[in-house]
């Protein structure tokens, strides 16, 4: 069968090969059959690389350990759903999920109806099937997944037991999609770059696919997150580890490209901006891809990969992606120079401007952290290491600029704000932002940055639910509609704006969770005889007793506390730590308690066979509005990505 | 097993190769019929949530959308046939602008009836929405 995988891979290598001249042959000569047959020829790459996803799949879940890759990630015993997630597990397995998700894509992409940017197809294809083609020669070559083993082994290593968790299966899988689903928009300003005039055409076609990127490396980041916090045991849910930061830098420069195209399709404006956003976002999920698979920087949370040789092919590639289309940028500066109509300092387009600024920036300063280590090894010869506090410290102020201005964009006037205009809405969002500030220093906190931070998110949710009330009130008076369909018309006829702000919401509230948490955070550790409690922050907790429980593969320890909140009861919680017999270290399964206050966090950390047993215990406050806020972030990309009622004469 | 990856192979050639032999793909549209982007639209439903909102008052609403009403016009205008061509060129003169914050805020003729796409009312003769740009059916006589 092996066989059959990789011949299935050569073949597509072939044909994407063929794809991409085929194309580029059929725009310059406009032969219609050309273009049909380089159309086929993507379809039949699609199903050539599923005929390969589907080879490995079979491996995997019948145990053919002949294959060096399923002898490596997975093993007998193994439920089935893991089974299917050691497809990206390992470098070739992930690799090759790439070119997968990228084929599947380029079939949805020439396809489609296209009424807007339909001319950019056949470049755009041409660039999509050019980088299916780099990494399908990485999967023929550097990174096979159908290696075969001389002699096979009766039972394979199987995945890391830290990787057997729901959130695994999810998090990488989406992640990787929300990489590749970029180049679909990278390959749309290709096109338009290589066409003559450069126009807007291709800002219209991107939208809705930068979205569905964006959309899935959101995902894919907070159930990261969430994974860390729950399965890793740390008490941390972002360490600003190398790979985390791969995928949070495509994230940022994604999020000011929204920005861009949205600017660039109302008003013309930023098309320079949108071009060189794009590319860098695209580089940037190359970079990422490298990063996570390559080992280039070593990692610290899960995120474990051996060198594989693959350096030098994603060195290149990576070059001759920034290079040439940065070089086409340059070349047609002059065509994208904006008609400026004479905005005002203060206007929407300015707050957006400095808004991209400021996303760009932060993301240049964690791709700065997230590479200099390396660098000074490589240059130096010294390990230099760059802590989390760095990340903080400097992005801390950074993000909470972002999210004013997410507040102050959605409140303020076009072109040239006025006195008046900027008085008439920020007035009431200010003067809700100043009471919730004055309660919350009335509660007793101090600090700066939690002041601030209640003060902006407060003033962001004001400003937009104000326009929310503002605009369902217009909609009630001119329809007569009640307040209920009122207002679902009103976001049912502009869902991009809507649901802009939706994650907006999101975002504020994301940043009262991590400013909680990151603030006002305490722990404590304690050794505790059975009987014995130990106190932290209000909460009593008292050590019950450590039970076994043994399985074949697999040895539970599980530790009962009584938890006890100002005196009164509140329940138990069973922190645990299992180990498999096939594993080398065992795992620890934290135990929460969730609040929308605080979140108390107990990790068993180990026992003696006296069942005297140690514990970390956290009371990490605000945690639930990370989670909160991630889920209206990701409702809110929904909301925006849902297809539109199709008016005439408008795509996508 | 090699068998099965010549026939694979083989497929492969034949649904690549195919059109290049086989009858001429049917011609779909003409690039000139391709409607384009048309920036100004989006940009005029963004005023409006705006003007809905109360972030612009009427004043900065007026002039902001005069610009861009007239380009839409402009969009349009190509797209349309050349009665439509007319008839848009014979109202263009009475100012977009005023046109319209007339229909759409405060009513001086009647609007008895309302766009079947988006509910938005409009006046008698008025042949496309002026919020969503749908062909209004009922309105074609003048």
């Amino acid at each position: 069968m092996a066989e059959i995988g990789y011949s299935a891979l050569l073949l597509a290598l072939l044909g994407s090969v063929y794809a991409a001249f085929a194309f580029v042959l059929s725009g310059r000569n406009g032969s219609a059959r050309l273009r049909a047959s380089a159309r086929n020829a993507v379809i039949v790459v699609g199903g050539l690389v599923t005929i390969a996803v589907g080879v490995l799949l079979r491996a995997l879940l019948s145990h053919d350990f002949t294959l060096e890759y399923v002898a490596e990630y997975s093993r007998r015993g193994m439920s089935p759903v893991y089974l299917v997630s050691a497809l990206w597990a390992g470098n070739a397995g992930s690799l090759l999920i790439w070119v997968w998700v990228l084929s599947i894509l380029a079939v949805v992409f020439v396809l489609r109806r296209h009424d807007t940017g339909r001319r950019l197809v056949p470049v755009a294809s041409t660039v999509m099937m050019a980088t299916a083609a780099f990494f399908l020669i990485l999967l023929l070559g550097a990174v096979n997944p159908f290696r075969q083993l001389s002699l096979a082994p009766i039972d394979g290593s199987g995945l890391n037991p830290l990787l057997e968790n729901p959130g695994m299966l999810i998090h990488p899988i989406t992640l990787l999609a929300g990489y590749v689903a970029f180049t679909v928009p990278f390959a749309l300003a290709m096109a338009a770059l290589l066409r003559r005039p450069v126009d807007d055409e291709w800002a219209t076609s991107a939208r809705r696919w930068t979205l569905l990127a964006w959309l899935l490396l959101g995902v894919g980041n907070i159930i990261g997150a969430w994974w860390a916090y729950v399965e890793l045991g740390w008490g941390g849910y972002w360490a600003w580890d190398p790979v985390e930061n791969a995928s949070l830098m495509p994230w940022l420069t994604a999020t000011a490209l929204l920005h861009s195209l949205s600017m660039q399709r109302r008003r013309g404006i930023f098309k320079m901006w949108s071009l060189v956003l794009v590319i860098i976002t695209f580089d940037l999920t190359i970079f990422g891809t490298f990063l996570s698979r390559t080992g280039f920087v070593t990692s610290a949370v899960g995120h474990a990969f051996t060198n594989t040789g693959l350096e030098p092919y994603f060195i290149t590639f990576l070059l001759l992606a920034i290079v040439i289309p940065l070089g086409l940028v340059l070349q047609r500066r002059r065509e994208l120079a904006s008609a400026s109509e004479g905005e005002s300092l203060v206007s929407r387009e300015s707050a957006f401007l400095l808004n991209n600024l400021l996303l760009v920036g932060s993301t240049g300063i964690v791709l700065l952290g997230t590479i200099f280590p390396a660098l000074a090894k490589a240059f130096g010869g010294q390990e230099v290491a760059i802590g989390p506090s760095f990340f903080n410290r400097v992005n801390g102020p950074l993000f909470l600029a972002i999210v004013l201005l997410a507040g102050i964009c959605a409140t303020i006037g076009w072109r040239k704000a006025s006195g008046r205009n900027i008085l008439r809405n920020l007035l009431w969002p200010l003067v809700a932002a100043v009471v919730v500030t004055t309660v919350t220093i009335v509660l007793g906190v101090t600090q700066i940055a939690a002041v601030l931070a209640a003060f902006i998110s407060s003033f962001v949710v004001a400003g937009i639910l104000y326009e929310w009330f503002r605009g369902t009130r217009a909609r009630r008076r001119a329809q007569g509609e009640n307040p209920a369909l009122a207002f679902g018309n009103l976001l049912g006829n502009n869902r991009p704006r809507y649901g802009g702000y939706v994650v907006h919401i999101g975002i504020a509230l994301f940043a009262v969770g991590v400013v909680g948490s990151s603030l006002f955070g305490v722990s404590k550790e304690a050794t505790l005889k059975p009987g014995e409690s130990m106190s932290l922050s209000g909460y009593t907790l008292t050590y019950d007793r450590l039970t076994s429980q043994g399985t074949d593969v697999r040895m539970t320890f599980t530790a009962t506390l009584s938890v006890n909140k100002d005196g009164r009861p509140i329940g138990q919680l069973t922190p645990e730590k299992f180990a498999d017999i096939a594993a080398a270290q065992p795992v620890t399964e934290v135990a929460i308690r969730s609040t929308p206050l605080e979140d108390l966090y107990v990790i068993l950390i180990g026992w003696e066979t006296d069942q005297t047993a140690a514990f970390k215990v956290l009371v990490n406050p605000l945690v639930m509005w990370l989670w909160i806020g991630g889920g209206l972030l990701v409702l809110g990309g929904i909301i925006a990505f849902w297809p539109a009622r199709r008016k005439a004469g408008e795509s996508g | 097993m090699a068998l099965v990856i010549t026939l694979l192979a083989l497929v492969v050639i034949a649904v690549i190769g195919y059109p290049l032999v086989g009858r001429q793909p049917g011609h779909k549209k003409d690039e000139s019929e391709i409607v384009t982007q048309d920036s100004g639209r989006a940009m005029l439903t963004e005023l409006e949530a705006d003007y809905q909102a109360g972030i612009l008052s009427q004043e900065e609403y007026d002039e902001l959308t005069a610009g861009f009403r007239r380009r839409e016009g402009r969009a349009s205008a190509t797209s349309a046939s050349v009665d439509e061509r007319i008839e848009r060129s014979e109202r263009e003169p009475r100012s977009a602008a005023e046109s319209v914050s007339s229909t759409q805020r405060q009513p001086s003729g009647p609007r008895t009836q309302k766009c079947p796409k988006c509910r938005q009312p409009y006046r008698a003769g008025d042949r496309f929405c002026q919020r969503c740009g749908a062909r209004l059916t009922g309105g074609g006589k003048r």
